[in-house]
């Protein structure tokens, strides 16, 4: 049976408190004071998401089609033309208690793409699952252009052990994609447009369903290189984001990235190799203060 | 699972951001044919929306720029013949200089007349650009083969049974309220007679009745109620129904008549050093504004309550060069009053007696808001009786215009300035009396790319005998090259209580010297460049600044245009100026002193015609400020803020229009403010500013089911995330939300 969590003064103390039961505070101990250093929550409800491409770009991601995660933009679906499966793990700051996988997958069909997505975050004492469904669907502008539409639904299961409970977060997202001149794509990203906006219900949910709007362009300027400009401002009392990156393709099957975000500063690397039907890809984030954070997807098209 | 989730379909209309989700979701589900049209043709589908306002005004203009709106709304109901339209009338179309217009009519006087449209564009200077934004005002009448024999010089007037026959009517009516209540309105506060409440209801209430014979005549009534005015039929107070009325019939352009009007109406000369209308195009990305071409008597239709004339006026065409105008107007105007007998009495500078001397009232000030909602804003209201009498002498030659213009009103209750320094120069006393003249030259150029040269200017008598006046010159270099430069000069006894000069203070029109330099260029086909520097000083105190002060403003844009589809721009500007201090003396007593304030915008914009039926616009703004500290300690932090939206326009079918948009905003103080010009219904002019850390959403439905009938109606939302209470005195209001609704319905037939 499920019981409503008890309120915490923050979510980051309540992550902090857990930590510590699970005696491992020493571990914790610098991430939770660089986390309150940085402005409470804000350093660890960025997690690293929506696959290691994305990652290994800045997050710049939400004017880039051909991605089977959606989480930057969920209209990237409708960019793809077969069906696709991607499973992605991930370590922030070379912790185990914040590892992270996930999974996507989307299937093109008559009526528009349809995508699943399940990603799970945290260790046993407290975990955050979440469990997505999306549509996306190009909408036909002229003989040659299209506008690129898609929602993701998403349930946040947020459980803290030992009697504390449950709660569910029901959030949906919206987004946008179009190329407006070529070689150039336009990218906006309504998240979480629907998602608990009181005082009462924000404290329950999980730290990733706060809403925000995101907008970006991609740029490919020659057929083996993209670059990526975004900006992203969450309604949370942060800076507005932006975010950069550059993929490189210097052979068909290699890929090799680079991306910056600010508001937190992070630079990030990583590689992609890409064959026929399978793609991986590796990426290295590095946060100015809490450090590296590892990442790996791979992609089967079928 | 959690009841959240439950009752999801009950809070989705909460969210702000949940506008555009919706649009994706109905784009998503419903047929996509909507859509799959044949690409945009810009020059037809534009309509006149916000961001063409936002290229003409400036950003936290004051007055009443719905006038402004009208203005424009009346230009593209009643669109200009291009082969009947004089150069000056075509002048009127924002984007049409009076150098291109010349060049325009000499272009017909030379190879005949337009046979279609676009042909305009082989006139030198017509850009696609030009063509595209003058389009909406402009139309073709029939070509006439043969040119009447003998010409009259003066327009036809039209016979009464024509007007009779051909009279169009137009009703609007529009409601407007703000769901969430302010304070003002509360029970708890109307009960208790001790304090100030709101009289009426909260919804604004406008309905505007018209009827109109081409340009030519016009009859109107509009009728307003604020929020919180109350509607009742009380005519000792001025108030039937409606706490406002404003109504004319007016005959224009027929034979020697330029102009009749009874009712209401605008005078608006020369430059607007002397007269002017509510409101005047400020310092925004187009230079071609600033230049004033007063367009003489008008009749005024709009809601701004308090700078209108009210009674007869009329200009006739003595010779086809020279118009003559005179005009009478009286008039109630809002005031503070105070009368001899009463405890105010005392506080007014010196002993009663020797600010009274031989009158028993004198008015204090003159709020010019037009709210009528409390105890006390009504008991302003029409409390004092303006008459006055003008006249005006024109001269339009072929390719100038030279005029004298003057005016002389007298108030039934003297007005008496306040006592505190900087309201020294303040008007004061019981007659005004402004006379001024005014030129404007202009000078087409015989080379390649065509262009030419105009130089105008005016110069005013105010009462007490200063003199002022703004004079410029705007240069046209064939296709490429615009470059203007104004200079003006309004002394700190200056006062023009009827005038809209162009300054930085905008609409007042004195205590201000500056000069003005703007450049425009066209480096390349698809490239524009604009750009201004603008320096000014405020020779004499001001409210809140207690010194003489300083300041300078400057604006660069850049507009690129790959295709006819996409628009992207970047707008910088800076605004450095002296603002008040409270410094202490080594004794501690205050003396005023001066700072130095900086703010700055840069606005990185893209609109994109996906095609015919749907449009995206995405910005993203932000906002520095900073003050400077005095006596050597380090300046304080600069403060910031950002704003980004994205825009939809889409027409979904013939007879609906949607117009969403979503903006998330965060600012670290109101110095740090932004703002977004909107779209709304036809007629309302929407310029939020935003402030604190939140998002705004509205979603605009406008539906055409025949060419008769529009209906219009807006939500807005703004939620805030910093804060509990939003707005301040009677107009706050509980929780972080304020949503407003707006239902327009307009019928011609």
């Amino acid at each position: 049976m499920r019981t409503r969590l008890r309120s915490a003064p923050t979510r980051c103390r309540r992550v902090f408190v857990h930590a510590v039961r699970s005696l491992d505070a020493v571990r914790w101990a610098p991430v939770v004071l660089a986390a309150l250093l940085l402005g409470g929550p804000t350093a660890l409800a960025q997690l690293a998401e929506g696959g290691a491409r994305a990652l290994a770009l800045g997050r710049a991601t939400v004017a880039l089609g051909d991605d089977a995660w959606g989480h930057y933009n969920p209209a990237t679906w409708s960019t793809l033309d077969q069906g696709t499966v991607a499973l992605f793990a991930s370590q922030p700051f070379g912790l185990a208690e914040l590892r992270i996988a996930g999974l996507a997958a989307a299937y093109p069909t008559p009526y528009g793409t349809a995508a699943l997505t399940a990603r799970t975050y945290g260790f046993e004492d407290y975990r955050e699952t979440t469990l997505g469904l999306g549509l996306a669907r190009a909408v036909p502008l002229s003989r040659a252009r299209r506008l690129h539409l898609g929602v993701h639904a998403r349930l946040h299961t947020l459980s803290i052990s030992e009697g504390f409970g449950s709660s569910n977060t029901l959030t949906v997202s919206a987004g946008a994609l179009v190329q407006v001149v070529e070689g150039v794509q336009f990218g906006v990203h309504a998240r979480n447009a629907l998602a608990p906006r009181d005082a009462d219900a924000k404290l329950d949910a999980p730290i990733s369903t706060e809403p925000g709007l995101g907008l970006g362009l991609a740029y490919t300027p020659i057929p083996d290189a993209t670059v990526l400009l975004a900006i992203d401002k969450s309604i949370e009392d942060q800076p507005a984001s932006v975010r950069g990156g550059l993929e490189v393709r210097p052979i068909d099957v290699l890929a090799i990235r680079a991306g910056f975000t600010t508001a937190p500063a992070r630079l990030s690397l990583g590689v992609g190799v890409n064959l026929t039907r399978v793609q991986a890809a590796l990426a290295f984030e590095n946060h100015d203060a809490l450090g590296w954070t590892p990442a790996v997807d791979l992609t089967v098209r079928f | 699972m959690r009841g959240r989730v439950l009752v999801f379909g009950s809070w989705w209309a909460e969210r702000p951001s949940a506008v555009l989700l919706w649009l994706v979701l109905l784009t998503l589900f419903l047929s996509p044919v909507a859509f799959a049209q044949s690409p945009a043709d810009s020059t037809d589908t534009e309509a006149l929306d916000e961001a063409v306002l936002e290229t003409l005004v400036d950003e936290d203009v004051s007055g009443d720029p719905t006038v402004l709106l009208e203005t424009l709304e009346d230009l593209r109901d009643n669109p200009l013949d291009i082969n009947r339209a004089t150069a000056e009338q075509l002048a009127l179309i924002p984007s049409i200089s009076p150098i291109l217009a010349e060049t325009i009519a000499r272009f017909r006087e030379q190879f005949g007349e337009f046979d279609s449209l676009p042909e305009l564009r082989a006139v030198e200077g017509v850009t696609d650009d030009v063509y595209a934004a003058a389009r909406p005002y402009l139309s073709i009448g029939e070509v006439l083969d043969v040119v009447a024999p003998t010409p009259s010089p003066f327009p036809n007037a039209p016979s009464v049974q024509q007007v009779v026959r051909g009279l169009r009517y137009e009703v609007r009516q529009r409601v407007q309220r703000r769901l969430d209540e302010g304070r003002g309105y509360s029970d708890a506060l109307r009960d208790d007679t001790t304090r100030a409440s709101y009289s009426g209801s909260p919804e604004r209430i406008y309905t505007r009745l018209r009827a109109t014979y081409r340009r030519q005549v016009s009859a109107n009534l509009t009728l307003e109620k604020d929020p919180g005015e109350l509607f009742t039929w009380a005519p000792d107070q001025g108030s039937y129904g409606y706490d406002f009325a404003s109504a004319h019939v007016a005959v224009l352009d027929a034979g020697r008549l330029d102009a009749l009007i009874v009712g209401d109406f605008t005078a608006e000369f020369g430059q607007g050093v002397a007269l002017w209308r509510p409101s005047g195009f400020g310092k925004g990305r187009e230079l071609r504004p600033i230049v004033r071409s007063g367009r003489g008597l008008r009749p005024y239709s709009s809601v701004e309550e308090n700078q209108f004339f009210r009674g007869v006026a009329a200009t006739v065409a003595a010779t086809p060069e020279l118009y003559l105008s005179a005009f009478g107007s009286r008039r109630s105007l809002d005031a503070n009053v105070v009368r001899a007998d009463t405890s105010l009495a005392g506080s007014l500078a010196g002993s009663p007696g020797d600010a009274f001397g031989d009158t028993d009232a004198l008015a204090t000030s003159l709020p010019i808001t037009g709210f009528h909602r409390t105890a006390t804003e009504l008991a302003r209201k029409d409390a004092l009786n303006e008459t006055l009498f003008g006249g005006a002498t024109e001269l339009r030659l072929d390719r100038a215009t030279v005029g004298l213009v003057g005016y002389t009103a007298r108030f039934d209750t003297p007005i008496q300035r306040g006592a505190r320094d900087f309201q020294r120069f303040d008007f004061e006393g019981e007659t005004a009396s402004m006379l001024s003249a005014y030129f404007d030259v202009t000078l087409l150029r015989n080379r390649d790319g065509g262009g030419g040269y105009q130089a105008f200017g005016e110069v005013a008598r105010a009462p007490g005998g200063a003199v002022g006046g703004v004079v410029g010159t705007l240069a046209k270099l064939g296709r490429e090259v615009e470059a203007l430069v104004v200079a003006r000069h309004y002394p700190r006894d200056f006062v023009s209580l009827r005038g809209y000069a162009f300054g930085e203070r905008n609409g007042v029109t004195q205590n201000e010297t500056g000069l003005y330099l703007g450049l425009r260029l066209r480096p390349a086909r698809d490239w524009t460049v604009t750009g201004f520097f603008d320096q000014y000083r405020f020779p004499y105190l001001r409210f809140t600044v207690p010194r003489p002060a300083t300041g300078y403003e400057a604006l660069l844009y850049v507009e690129h245009r790959p295709t006819r589809w996409l628009t992207v721009y970047a707008q910088g500007r800076t605004e450095t100026r002296e603002v008040g201090l409270d410094v202490a003396d080594p004794n501690g007593s205050v003396v005023g002193g001066l700072t130095t304030e900086t703010r700055q915008t840069l606005r990185l914009h893209g609109s994109y015609l996906a095609n015919r039926a749907l449009r995206l616009r995405a910005r993203v703004e932000v906002a520095r400020y900073q003050e400077a500290r005095l006596g050597g300690e380090p300046d304080r932090d600069a403060e910031f803020g950002v704003l980004l939206f994205q825009d939809v326009r889409w027409q979904t079918t013939d007879w609906l229009r949607l117009d969403a948009r979503l903006t998330f905003f965060d600012t670290a103080s109101f110095d740090a403010r932004l703002y977004q010009f909107e779209s709304d219904a036809t007629g309302v002019l929407t310029n939020v500013v935003l402030t604190g850390r939140g998002t705004r959403a509205y979603l605009l439905a406008t539906v055409e089911p025949t060419e008769r009938v529009r209906l219009q109606a807006k939500l807005a939302q703004t939620r805030f995330e910093d804060r509990f209470t939003v707005g301040s005195g009677l107009d706050e209001v509980e929780g972080p939300q304020v949503r407003d609704l707006t239902v327009q319905l307009q019928i011609r037939f």
